[in-house]
C-alpha cells in the first residue's frame, strides 16, 4: 500500500511516498508561486521515484507545512509541529527533543515517552535565526551555505555576532569585514548566534539527552556544531532530516489508510 | 456618553449621573494610526485608543498598567478628547485598598456629576444602576453556561457581550424615553434589564445546535485583553472549543455582583466588588488566579489553556510563565501562548500554533469534549 | 538542571565562579585587599568609596550577615536600611551581569522560564539571575506599583521562588493628602509587619536612616552644583555607571563618603582645568540608562564627538529634605515626588529644570527596549522639546541585552545628532 506525505515549506516542497510503511520515494523542489501545483509536482516525482504507476494508487495523503491548506488533494492536513515530531521520532527512535529550522521559522518540540508532542515553541514571525537569516548572511559573505560547517571547523575563535535580527546582524557582519575579520570566525559567530536562540527555545520546553535536528538548516553543519556546544550534548541529524516533516505526514497518512481499511 | 478603557471602571457611576456609558472595545484597532503618538513597540489596545473622540464624550482611563498610563497622557497631551478622567485603581483588594478606591470612585462621581445631565450622583440612582448592572452581568453569566452545554460557541458569547456593551451606550434601544436629568430611576433600571436580556436571548437563538462540542477538544482561554474576536475564532477554527474565557472582554466583565443592601455604603460595595472580581494579571493576589483557572478547567473539563497576550503587553508576558508553571505543576494542564496584535487570529502562524496544540492535546490520549 | 552531562542554562565560567564564591566570607576579605591595592595604585578616592560601599552591601547580603531585602530602584532604600536590612536590586544586578559579561546567561535562564524577549532586559535578566542562583537569598521583597510594571512583576515572581514575604507599595497616582496617607500607612505596615516575619528586622533605625539620607543629600547637591560647570567636569558616561549608587544606597553612610570624595574630585578637575572633554562642543542631557555591556558608544560621543553628557535624568535629586521624626511619611513623600510618576507633565517639567540648570544643548533618550513607561512618553517629550527649540534624539537600544541594538547604527545616529546641533548653533 502506498501512502504519501507532502511538506509545503516556505523555501522547498518535500514529498515522501511510503510503500508498506517504508520510504520508497522522495522528492524536494523549490516552492514556487503556485504552491498547489508545486506540491503536485513534488508528489508526482516522489511517486515516480517510488515506482507508483498511477497517482490514484496512493491510498492516503497528508499535507503539512505552512502551505498545507493549498494542497487540495490531501486527505488531511496536519501541522508541521506534529509531523516533525512523528518524522523525527521515526528517524531517531530515542529522540526526545526535535529542533526544526526551516526557511522562515524555527521550532523546538518536546516529545513524551510515547513519542507524542508534550510541548512546543515556535520562534517569532521575523526571520531571526532561521534559514532565511543564514541565506542572507551567506550571500553577504559570498560563501555557499554548504561550506559553513567546513569554515566553522577552520577556526576556534568565533567573532562576536550579538544579534539574530537579519538587519542588525548584517550590519555587524559588514562592520567585522571592514575591520579585516576573516570569514571563518564570522561564520562561526553567526552559527553561535543562531544556536544561542535555539538553545533558549530548547530549555523552554525542557532539555533531554537525545536532541535531533530536522529541516533544511540541519544540513548546515555549523549550526549543529554550535548547538552541540551550547547544549553540551550531541545533536544528531538523520541522513534524510530535510524530509522529517513529509515523512511524519506520510506516517500519519499510513495510519489513516489503515484505519480506513 | 462616557467611554471607559478598562473593566475596573464601574459603568454604574455614569449611568447614575444620567450618562449612557460603555467600555471602549476598539475592535477595529488595526485601522487606527497611532504612529507619532505612541511607540510602535507598545500595547496595541493603548495605540488603538489614539483617535479623535466626539466633543461630547467623556473618557475614563484606568491606571491599569504603564501603557494605559501613557495612553492617558497622550490622549490629553494631543487633545484627542475634550474630557479625560483618570481613575486610580489599586492593585490589591484589602480593606485599605477598598477604602481608597471608594474615595477615587467618589471623586469620579463628582467629576461626572459636573458633566452628567442628572447633576451630582444620587445614592438611590447609583444603587439602581448597580442593580441594573448586576442583572446585566447575571444575564451574561447565564448565557455563558451554554458554553458548557455546547449550545453556544465562545465567539458568539463574545459577540453577545460586545453587543450588550454597545446597547449600554445606545439609549434609543432601551425601549423607553429616559429623562436623564432625573438620574437612574426604577423604570430605567427595568427597561435596561429587559433590553439586555433581549439582546442575550437574540444571541442564544442563533446559536449552534448541540452537541457542538462533539469531537472537539475543550480548552480554557485566558490572558490580558483579547483585542478583538479573531483569536477566539481562530481557536475554534483550529478544532478547539473554549469553555471559559478569562478575559476583560468576557468573564471578568460579568462574573461578579455589587451588594446593593441599603445598610452598606454603596461606594465601598462598588469598590470591593470591582477590586475582588476575577482578577486581571495587573492585580497582586498571590496564586489566586492560577487556582481559579485550574478550578475552572476542572469544572468545565478543559484539557488545556490557550493564553493570549497582546504584543508588548508586559503584564501578560509576566503572567504567562506563572500560569504555565502553576497549571502544569498543580493541575497537570498544558498551556499554549499566543501573542499578536489586532487580527492576530487571522494570521497563519497563530492558527498553526492553535492547531498544533489541538493535535498535541489529542495525542495525549485524553477523551475529547465532554 | 538538564539531564546528566548536558549544559544547563547559564553555565558559563563566570556564573559558576560567582555561584561558588559569592557566599564565602573569605572572598570579601580577599576583595578588600585587592581594593586596598587599587587605592595604593592611584585609583581615585570616589571610585574606591563606591567599590567599598557596594562590596560592603554585597558581603552582608550574600553571607547573610544582615537580612537581604530585594527591592527596585524606585523604592527609597532608606526604608530598607532603616529596618536594619541590606537592599538588593535585581535590576542593578542585571547591569553588573552585562558589565561582567554574563548577562547572556541570565537572559537565557529567563527565556527558558518563558519570559518574552520583548520585556525590559533589566528585569528579565534579574529573574534569570535568580534562577541561576547567583543572587543573595532574599528575606523579603518590597516592590512598588509606580513607574514600572516589569519591576513589580519580576520581583513578585522572585519572592514566590524564594518563598519569602512580598510587599507591594501601591503608590497612589496623585499627591493628595489622601494619597500620601494611603502610602504612608503601607510603609508603616511593612515596618511593623516585617519584624514579625523576619528575624533581625526592626523599625528602630528608620529615623537614623532618614538623617543619614538628609546629610548625604547635602553632599550630593554639591556634586550636582559642580556638574553645572562648563566644560563638564565629570563624564556622563561614568556618571551613568555610578547611577547604581544613586538608585540603591540612600540611607547608607557610605554614600555620603562617595559623594564627598566625588565633589572633591570634581573641584580638583575644575581647579586644574583638566576636563575630560576640554573642547566641549555641546552639552547633552541623557534620559534613561545606558548600555552596561562593553560598548564604545559613550566614548565615541564624549571623546570623539567632543559632546559631553552634562547630566542624566536618573541622577536627578527630585526630593527635598525628609523628616526623621516621621520616617514613614518621609518615605511616602519621596516616592510620590518621583517625576516619572503621575502625569507626563511632571517629567517634562523635570527635564526643563535639568536643561536650564545644566545649560543643555540637546537631549538624548536612551530608549531602553521594553521600557514602556519611559518610551511611552517619547512623542510628547519630542514635541515639548521641539517647542523649546531643544534638539532631541530617541536612541533605541538595550542596556543589558546586546542583541536588541546595533552599535554601528547608534553611533551613526549620535553623529548625525551632533551635526544637527552644530548646524543649529551655526544659524
Amino acid at each position: 500500500m502506498y501512502v504519501a506525505g507532502v511538506d509545503v515549506g516556505s523555501t522547498a516542497v518535500k514529498a515522501v511516498v511510503l510503500l508498506d510503511g517504508r520510504i520508497a520515494g522522495t522528492n524536494v523542489i523549490s516552492t514556487g508561486t503556485d504552491q498547489e501545483k508545486t506540491a503536485f509536482q513534488s508528489l508526482s516525482a516522489a511517486a515516480q521515484d517510488a515506482g507508483v504507476v498511477d497517482i490514484e494508487d496512493i491510498s492516503a495523503m497528508v499535507a503539512t507545512g505552512y502551505g498545507r491548506s493549498m494542497v487540495k488533494m490531501a486527505d488531511r492536513t496536519v501541522t508541521e509541529i506534529t509531523c516533525h515530531a512523528r518524522g523525527g521520532r521515526a528517524f531517531a527512535e530515542a529522540a526526545h527533543v526535535i529542533v526544526d529550522i526551516g526557511g522562515q521559522d524555527s521550532k523546538v518540540i518536546r516529545l513524551d515517552e510515547d513519542g507524542m508532542v508534550a510541548d512546543f515553541v515556535m520562534n517569532d514571525k521575523c526571520a531571526a535565526g532561521t534559514g532565511r537569516f543564514l541565506e542572507v548572511m551567506a550571500e553577504r559573505l559570498e560563501v555557499p551555505l554548504s561550506d559553513f560547517g567546513k569554515m566553522w571547523r577552520a577556526t576556534r575563535k568565533p567573532a562576536m555576532i550579538s544579534s539574530t535580527c537579519t538587519v542588525f546582524a548584517e550590519s555587524e557582519v559588514v562592520s567585522l569585514l571592514s575591520h579585516g575579520v576573516a570569514r571563518e570566525p564570522i561564520i562561526r559567530g553567526l552559527c553561535d548566534a543562531v544556536a544561542d536562540r535555539l538553545a533558549g527555545m530548547v530549555h523552554r520546553v525542557g532539555l533531554a539527552t537525545e536532541v535531533v535536528m530536522t529541516g533544511g538548516v540541519s544540513r548546515n553543519d555549523g549550526v549543529r556544531l554550535s548547538l552541540e556546544r551550547k547544549l553540551g550534548l550531541k545533536v544528531s541529524v538523520p541522513s534524510m532530516s530535510q524530509f522529517a516533516g513529509a515523512y511524519g505526514a506520510a506516517i500519519i497518512a499510513l495510519e489513516l489508510a489503515e484505519k480506513g481499511r | 456618553m462616557l467611554l471607559t478603557s478598562c473593566s475596573y471602571i464601574p459603568l454604574e457611576l455614569p449611568l447614575a449621573a444620567g450618562l449612557p456609558a460603555k467600555r471602549l472595545f476598539v475592535l477595529d484597532g488595526a485601522e487606527v494610526d497611532a504612529d507619532g503618538l505612541l511607540p510602535r513597540d507598545f500595547c496595541p489596545y493603548a495605540r488603538a485608543l489614539m483617535r479623535e473622540y466626539d466633543p461630547g464624550d467623556v473618557l475614563a482611563i484606568a491606571g491599569s498598567c504603564d501603557a494605559m498610563r501613557r495612553a492617558y497622557d497622550a490622549i490629553r497631551y494631543w487633545g484627542l478628547a475634550a474630557d479625560v478622567f483618570y481613575l486610580d485603581v489599586p492593585r490589591t483588594a484589602d480593606e485599605a485598598a477598598v477604602d481608597y478606591f471608594a474615595g477615587e470612585l467618589r471623586q469620579m462621581a463628582r467629576h461626572i456629576g459636573v458633566v452628567g445631565p442628572a447633576g451630582q450622583v444620587e445614592e438611590q440612582s447609583l444603587r439602581l444602576a448597580c442593580e441594573a448592572m448586576n442583572k446585566a452581568r447575571a444575564a451574561m453569566a447565564e448565557a455563558a453556561k451554554s458554553l458548557e452545554e455546547g449550545t453556544l460557541r465562545a465567539s458568539r458569547l463574545l459577540q453577545a457581550i460586545m453587543d450588550v456593551n454597545e446597547l449600554m451606550g445606545d439609549v434609543a434601544r432601551w425601549g423607553m424615553t429616559w429623562n436623564r436629568e432625573e438620574g437612574f430611576g426604577r423604570e430605567v433600571c427595568d427597561a435596561l434589564t429587559r433590553a439586555v436580556r433581549a439582546e442575550i436571548e437574540k444571541a442564544l437563538s442563533v446559536s449552534v445546535q448541540p452537541p457542538a462540542l462533539a469531537g472537539r477538544v475543550r480548552v480554557g482561554v485566558s490572558g490580558t485583553c483579547l483585542l478583538d474576536l479573531s483569536v477566539v475564532e481562530c481557536i475554534e477554527e483550529a478544532g478547539l472549543e473554549p469553555v471559559f474565557i478569562d478575559s476583560c472582554m468576557c468573564q471578568r466583565v460579568y462574573d461578579f455582583s455589587v451588594d446593593v443592601n441599603p445598610s452598606y455604603d454603596i461606594y465601598m460595595e462598588l469598590a470591593r466588588s470591582y477590586l475582588s472580581k476575577p482578577g486581571c494579571p495587573r492585580m497582586f493576589a498571590g496564586d489566586e488566579r492560577i487556582a481559579r483557572l485550574g478550578a475552572l478547567a476542572a469544572m468545565y473539563g478543559a484539557k488545556g489553556l490557550v493564553y493570549f497576550a497582546p504584543k508588548f503587553c508586559d503584564l501578560g508576558y509576566y503572567d504567562f510563565p506563572d500560569v504555565k508553571r502553576g497549571l502544569r505543576e498543580s493541575f497537570g494542564l498544558p498551556s499554549l501562548l499566543l501573542e499578536g496584535e489586532y487580527g492576530a487570529g487571522r494570521t497563519g502562524q497563530v492558527l498553526t500554533r492553535a492547531v498544533a496544540f489541538r493535535e498535541m492535546l489529542e495525542g495525549r490520549g485524553e477523551p475529547n469534549g465532554a | 538542571m538538564g539531564p546528566r552531562g548536558t549544559r544547563s542554562v547559564g553555565n558559563s565560567l563566570q556564573v559558576r565562579a560567582f555561584r561558588r564564591f559569592a557566599r564565602k566570607p573569605w572572598c570579601y576579605g580577599a576583595a578588600k585587599q585587592v581594593v586596598d591595592i587599587m587605592e595604593r595604585r592611584g585609583w581615585k578616592p570616589y571610585q574606591i568609596s563606591a567599590i567599598r560601599c557596594v562590596m560592603d552591601d554585597f558581603r552582608q547580603a550574600y553571607t547573610g550577615e544582615r537580612p537581604c531585602i530585594y527591592t527596585t530602584a524606585f523604592v527609597p532604600t532608606e526604608l530598607v536600611y532603616g529596618l536594619g536590612a541590606v537592599p538588593f536590586l535585581p535590576e542593578v544586578a542585571a547591569g553588573y551581569a552585562a558589565a561582567f559579561g554574563f548577562a547572556y546567561d541570565a537572559l537565557g535562564a529567563a527565556e527558558s522560564m518563558w519570559y518574552s524577549a520583548d520585556l525590559c532586559s533589566f528585569h528579565r535578566a534579574g529573574v534569570g539571575a535568580g534562577k541561576l542562583g547567583v543572587l543573595p537569598r532574599p528575606s523579603a521583597v518590597i516592590a512598588t506599583a509606580h513607574l514600572c510594571d516589569g519591576g513589580k512583576k519580576s520581583l513578585h515572581r522572585m519572592s514566590k521562588d524564594a518563598g519569602c514575604p512580598f510587599y507591594l507599595l501601591d503608590v497612589p497616582y496623585d499627591r493628595s493628602e489622601r494619597g500620601q496617607k494611603r502610602l504612608r500607612d503601607q510603609v508603616e505596615h511593612i515596618a511593623f509587619d516585617l519584624p514579625e516575619k523576619v528575624p533581625g528586622i526592626s523599625p528602630e533605625g528608620m529615623a537614623e536612616a532618614i538623617r543619614v539620607s538628609n546629610a548625604t543629600l547635602d553632599d550630593y547637591l554639591e556634586v550636582c552644583a559642580l556638574r553645572q560647570h562648563s566644560p563638564s567636569p565629570w563624564r556622563g558616561g561614568e556618571a551613568l555607571n555610578y547611577v547604581v549608587m544613586f538608585l540603591g544606597a540612600w540611607g547608607n553612610p557610605w554614600l555620603a563618603e562617595f559623594y564627598k570624595d566625588l565633589a572633591s574630585h570634581i573641584r580638583g578637575i575644575i581647579a586644574s582645568g583638566e576636563y575630560p572633554c576640554c573642547s566641549e562642543r555641546h552639552r547633552l542631557l541623557w534620559l534613561n540608562l545606558r548600555p552596561y555591556y562593553k560598548t564604545g558608544l559613550l566614548d565615541y560621543l564624549e571623546l570623539e564627538l567632543e559632546t559631553s553628557v552634562a547630566f542624566e535624568e536618573y541622577n536627578w535629586p527630585y526630593w527635598s529634605e525628609l523628616d526623621p521624626d516621621d520616617p514613614f511619611a518621609s518615605v511616602a513623600r519621596k516616592m510620590l515626588a518621583n517625576f516619572g510618576w503621575g502625569p507626563i507633565e511632571r517629567r517634562l517639567a523635570a527635564v526643563d529644570s535639568m536643561i536650564d540648570d545644566y545649560s543643555i544643548d540637546g537631549v538624548v533618550q536612551f530608549a531602553q527596549w521594553g521600557c514602556r513607561q519611559s518610551n511611552g512618553g517619547a512623542s510628547m517629550l519630542a514635541d515639548h522639546l521641539k517647542r523649546r527649540g531643544i534638539p532631541f534624539l530617541n536612541l533605541g537600544g538595550d542596556g543589558v541585552d546586546v542583541r536588541n541594538g546595533s552599535e554601528a547604527q547608534a553611533m551613526t545616529r549620535l553623529g548625525a545628532f551632533v551635526e544637527l546641533i552644530d548646524a543649529k548653533k551655526a544659524r
